[in-house]
């Protein structure tokens, strides 16, 4: 299987080992992801509120770089996945936006015709390539590893643009975690909002909101947490000793990209796997599961 | 006293629907004192929000149609039993509150050039008819009264039930008022009252109307000795028949989606209105078919258990038109799992209001010195069933109206002092307490249920001296037997709904036996108001309205000739 | 399904000590609604149990209550076979399922709900044009039930300064409507609409369909930052130009350009632990082809 892959900004300077675990993942799982040159930032939040119609042309433009491999979009960031799909619904329904959005793309000689979809990693691999065949590829099923599942909000919210799981009662990244062999800790703000759009001008509430859940999730009793989105990530951990502060709690609780869990199962190492990145670290974990 | 807390205003207003609304801010605008008091949340507890449109003749529609027009509408499709002299003056005023309810926010629906959209409501000779988006005007207007009450900021006392009126010299100078949030009784001075608490439409089993409905305003007033009109009146409608929460949501059949109507059909799958209006089909209006439905359960068309089930097929009707226009009813037939566009919704018939009430002059005063009235709790000076834009237009009119001369009354009155009335607030007190007070094993909802299923039993749409006489006995008997045992099965003084529930009770039982007793006196057919022993109408001896009073010992009941002022009955009819 | 189980919050703050888990078998019928649960407990099993309830059809938003730990109204959720039913969350209770709802009613009342007009249209009725409206129209629906209150994370944090989308959208029920003509921009710098973390929480749990991210806060954020400077008028602004700029938004380059002085300490503290993992570029990747972007904004603003 083949997908246009369009990685997002923090896979790029941030969290540059999601890119590089996920790139090697799909390797290992004989999925192809072909680069896109020169796909711009999605717009995030922000860009829909500061320039509406530049906002779907930048993106517009992303989508039919990969319509003209005839390829379908992977993300690997919730905001990504529902930005590109929000606009791409836009796009798709509104006939009147696509052409005025086109004749704009006409003078970098771009069309878009809506005929991609958008898909984040994790559906991908549920459906796609499918629990058995990530089964087959794994070499240290993550027994006795309790994880809890962080979604965030955007790879749930709003079902209209997304409509993979019941934002409600999700059950898809709870599936990913069994599929490694690990077992899900349930807790109520595994669907909540880690509060990362803020970080720049609002730094306490991301902190607070960010703290909460790490609370919640190591007192349900989580060896460690995974999240498919590496602004989450960034939050979780990047920031978890701040929250540990705000909050006055003593959680410890390492993270995971989404594709970091997936190869650790799979047998990658510390190194491969980029974990030193990590600002909670990870080996403790690795030593649980006896893979130091 | 213990346990009595004390307020004091200019003009005290009981209900907060549309026209209780409407009244606080004329009387404020008046320069009144105002205190609005409801039993819940203002914009959450009336009848109004689930009222579909608004007629008024206006620079919008028909340019050869006139208020005569309108006028001759309404007091034909209410059998001529209308008060014509304030029908006329409701009427002329439709028209300025369009305008005024665009000045509140509400945007009433536009054609794209920008121009009024009114429409052909049924029972209307013109298109004058007018909703807002999604057809839910009285959702805007609503919203529209409830952003006037918070500019002005009216003060306001939610969660409290009016209990009785306190009378000095025969006149109204407060009411009592039980606040069940936390268990006092409150005694109010005003030098005004307006009530404005709706239709006691939950004497039935199944109806539209909210739960609310419990007739307390009418009890009150009727028991302060204020005259009463029209209460043998009610409007019979179809609705959806499950489940239990959806039962009463209303299958309107008074406008068109498009070119079509929904259609009504039998147990055969007949398409009923054929039968009876050939003519104007489903967009007869509503006691027509009524009528139509009922005869048909009657001869045995219907389905269900009870053989009362019929169907509104929408299968016809293009899905976008009808989810548009037709809004409420697509939505929860979806939601009950029918889908529309392949299966047919089942019906039964149910309430949708009483029409009876607190009888009015044209200042909306009662019978009463210092007693108001405005909205569905009036006696129906319609008549006895009404066309779209009725039940709106007539708060919102008389209610602006009460407002007015509420304020003018308070002005020219003096303060009674409490202390003057004292007797009657301790009186009131024992009452409010007793069920509080009593041990027994009989609660309010059982005897709530027993009230509603004899009434659902002997007061249907098509009703017969034998029944009537059946019902008003079982209803003496509760009242007798069981209201005096009602106790409750917590004590708690913080939000005690079966507290309210008890008193609710006792107001239901009154409006039952009125109700049946007026029923027993009409002996005739007309429009919405049917009896199988007098199947026709009778214009010689029941053109009149039936004016109630409570006596010291039980009621009067006397028939008043309808003033035809401006309209008579035509030879057709 | 024949019978349904609720477990059901109970709490009377007049005599108990602590509220209790009442739990209750409610048979099933086709189409059953949480409503129509609790309206069978009150009749049959418990009369004292307290809930409000009015239109039962979604108008007057009265019934709101947490179903299974989401905010809905009681009057539309599907029952379902095992519920716990409880208040809805951070308002103090008044019993059982009835919450205290002055906080927010004293918040929406300071943000001036109702239309604020210098002069009367020139003539009655007016010509409004049905497009005009389309910003509007969806908010107008809105029943003031509070889900979206009781589902948005922020407001839970009972965050300072921050209103609540509930008020944000009876602000922007006025400042989107033509005929408003009120400077509605300080109350919603009062309302804090800056602290929403656009996790759509709200949006999920609406139940009259109202899309407050996009109707309400992209709407008010919009106005905000034409009319007023402010820090997150800046952040918003930066992003913009990063892309223009790169194409890429570069988290360093962005904080940075945006942290304000107050922040700069605890910035450069997060920021040292960040660079020391290799996490921070100091210097903007730009996209190949990035005059492209140029070229498309620069279009784009020729034709309006």
């Amino acid at each position: 299987m083949k997908f246009a892959y369009y990685p997002g900004c923090s896979p790029q300077s941030t969290t540059r080992e999601l890119d590089v675990v996920t790139r090697k993942i799909a390797k290992a799982l004989e999925i192809e992801l072909v680069n896109l040159n020169g796909a711009a930032c999605c717009g995030s939040v922000e860009m829909r509120v500061n320039d509406p119609d530049l906002f779907y042309a930048i993106n517009a433009r992303t989508l039919a770089m990969a319509e003209r491999q005839g390829l379908d979009l992977l993300t690997i960031c919730n905001t990504c996945q529902l930005v590109l799909a929000q606009a791409n619904q836009s796009l798709k329904k509104d006939g009147e936006l696509l052409d005025k959005i086109n004749q704009a793309l006409s003078e970098v000689h771009v069309k878009y015709s809506g005929g991609v979809e958008v898909k984040h990693l994790l559906w991908i691999l549920l459906t796609d390539v499918g629990p058995e065949r990530i089964k087959g590829n794994l070499k240290f099923p993550l027994t006795g590893l309790k994880v809890a599942p962080f979604y965030g909000c955007h790879i749930l919210r709003p079902k209209e643009a997304l409509g993979f799981d019941d934002p409600d009662d999700p059950k898809s990244l709870e599936e990913f975690i069994r599929i490694c062999g690990g077992e899900p800790v349930d807790f109520p703000g595994k669907i909540k909002c880690c509060g990362f759009h803020n970080l720049p001008y609002d730094p306490m509430l991301a902190v607070t909101l960010t703290g909460k859940y790490l609370q919640e999730a190591s007192d349900a009793g989580a060896n460690c947490m995974v999240t498919p989105c590496p602004l989450c990530f960034t939050m979780l951990d990047g920031y978890q000793r701040e929250a540990n502060q705000k909050l006055g709690s003593h959680v410890n609780l390492p993270v995971f990209h989404l594709p970091q869990l997936l190869g650790l199962a799979m047998g990658m190492g510390k190194d491969e796997l980029m974990l030193k990145r990590n600002m909670v670290s990870t080996d403790g974990i690795l030593r649980k599961i006896g893979r130091v | 006293m213990t346990d009595v807390a004390y307020k004091e205003t200019d003009v005290l207003v009981i209900g907060g629907g549309l026209a209780g609304m409407r009244a606080a801010i004329e009387a404020h605008d008046h320069g009144a004192a105002v205190l609005l008091i409801l039993k819940g949340k203002l914009g959450k507890m009336n009848a109004g929000i689930c009222s579909y449109h608004y007629a008024a003749v206006g620079p919008w529609g028909d340019p050869d149609d006139k208020n005569e027009l309108h006028l001759e509408d309404v007091i034909h499709s209410g059998g001529y039993l209308a008060d014509q002299e304030l029908c006329k003056i409701m009427i002329e005023e439709l028209k300025d509150r369009v305008f005024e309810f665009e000045r509140y926010g509400l945007m009433w629906d536009r054609k794209s050039d920008g121009e009024m959209d009114p429409y052909l409501g049924a029972g209307h000779s013109k298109p004058r008819t007018l909703s807002t988006w999604m057809r839910q005007a009285g959702v805007d207007m609503i919203h529209g009264l409830r952003s006037e009450m918070r500019r002005r900021k009216i003060p306001l006392i939610e969660d409290v039930m009016a209990t009785r009126l306190l009378v000095k010299d025969g006149k109204v100078v407060g009411a009592t008022a039980l606040d069940y949030l936390n268990g006092i009784l409150m005694g109010i001075q005003a030098k005004s009252v307006i009530i404005a608490t709706g239709s006691h439409h939950q004497v039935f089993p199944v109806t539209t109307s909210p739960p609310e409905g419990t007739g307390d305003g009418v009890a009150m007033a009727y028991r302060a000795g204020a005259e009463l009109m029209n209460m043998e009146f009610g409007v019979f409608i179809s609705t959806l028949a499950y489940p239990s929460t959806f039962k009463g949501i209303l299958v309107p059949t008074l406008f068109k989606v498009g070119d079509e109507t929904l259609h009504l059909l039998n147990s055969k799958g007949e398409r009923i209105m054929q039968r009876y209006d050939p003519e104007h089909l489903e967009m007869a209006s509503k006691d027509v078919i009524a009528r139509a439905l009922q005869t048909e359960i009657k001869e045995g068309r219907g389905d269900g258990e009870e053989g009362d089930t019929l169907y509104a097929d929408l299968r016809h009707l293009p899905y976008e038109a009808a989810r548009q226009k037709l809004s409420e009813l697509v939505f929860f037939a979806n939601k009950a799992g029918i889908d529309i566009k392949k299966e047919l919704i089942p019906i039964r018939p149910a309430a949708h209001e009483t029409l009876g009430g607190i009888r009015i002059n044209k200042s909306c005063e009662s019978s009463l010195p210092g007693l108001y009235a405005a909205g569905s709790v009036v006696g129906a000076i319609y008549g006895n069933d009404g066309i779209p834009g009725r039940g709106t237009g007539h708060a919102i009119v008389f209610g602006r109206r009460a407002g007015q001369f509420a304020a003018q009354g308070a002005r020219k009155s003096d303060r009674v002092s409490i202390e003057k009335v004292m007797d009657q607030l301790d009186d009131e007190k024992m009452r409010v307490f007793k069920p509080m007070e009593r041990r027994s094993d009989i609660r309010p909802i059982t005897v709530l249920k027993k009230l509603q299923h004899l009434v659902g039993k002997y007061f249907r749409w098509a009703k017969n001296e034998k029944d009537l006489n059946l019902g008003l006995k079982e209803i003496l008997r509760i009242r007798e037997e069981q209201l005096p045992q009602i106790s409750l099965s917590s004590h708690t003084k913080r939000f005690n709904q079966e507290w309210v529930k008890a008193l609710e009770v006792e107001n239901l039982i009154d409006m039952a036996e009125i109700m049946f007793e007026a029923a027993l006196m009409r002996k005739e057919t007309r429009t919405m108001y049917a009896r199988e022993d007098y199947p026709d109408r009778d214009d010689k001896n029941w053109l009149k309205h039936i004016v109630v009073k409570k006596q010291t010992v039980g009621m009067t009941l006397e028939a008043v000739p309808v003033k035809l002022l401006y309209v008579k009955p035509g030879e057709e009819d | 399904m024949e019978k349904v189980t609720a477990k059901v919050f109970r709490y009377d703050p007049s005599t108990d000590d602590t509220y209790r888990y009442e739990t209750y078998e409610v048979p099933y019928e086709k189409g059953m609604r949480v409503l129509g649960v609790l309206m069978y407990i009150q009749e049959n099993v418990d009369t004292s149990l307290a809930f409000r309830y009015s239109c039962r059809r979604k108008r007057c938003g009265s019934c709101g209550v947490l179903v299974n730990g989401k905010p809905r109204l009681a009057c539309m959720e599907e029952a379902k076979e095992e519920m716990v039913i409880e208040p809805l969350p951070n308002l103090p209770i008044v019993r059982d399922l009835v919450v205290e709802t002055t906080e927010y009613e004293e918040r929406i009342q300071s943000i001036s709900p109702y239309l604020v007009r210098k002069n009367r249209p020139e003539r009655e009725p007016e010509k409004l044009l049905p497009n005009n409206f389309t910003a509007v129209r969806p908010l107008n629906q809105c029943i003031e039930c509070f889900s979206c209150m009781s589902a948005c994370p922020v407001n839970g944090l009972k965050w300072e300064g921050f209103s609540g989308p509930a008020t944000l959208i009876q602000l922007a029920r006025r400042m989107l409507d033509p005929r408003d003509d009120m400077d509605r921009i300080p109350d919603a710098g009062q309302a804090g609409f800056e602290h929403c973390v656009a996790c759509y929480a709200c949006v999920n749990a609406c139940p009259v369909e109202i899309g407050i991210l996009e109707g309400v806060i992209e709407n008010i954020k919009k106005k905000y930052t034409e009319k007023e400077p402010s820090v997150y008028g800046k952040y918003n602004k930066t992003w913009g130009d990063l892309i223009v700029k790169n194409g890429l938004v570069n988290p360093f380059t962005l904080m940075r350009k945006v942290s304000t002085f107050d922040k700069l300490l605890s910035n450069m503290v997060i920021g040292i632990k960040f660079f020391l993992k290799g996490k921070i570029s100091l210097k903007s990747q730009k996209i190949p082809n990035i005059d492209e972007i140029r070229t498309i904004q620069k279009v784009i603003g020729e034709k309006r």
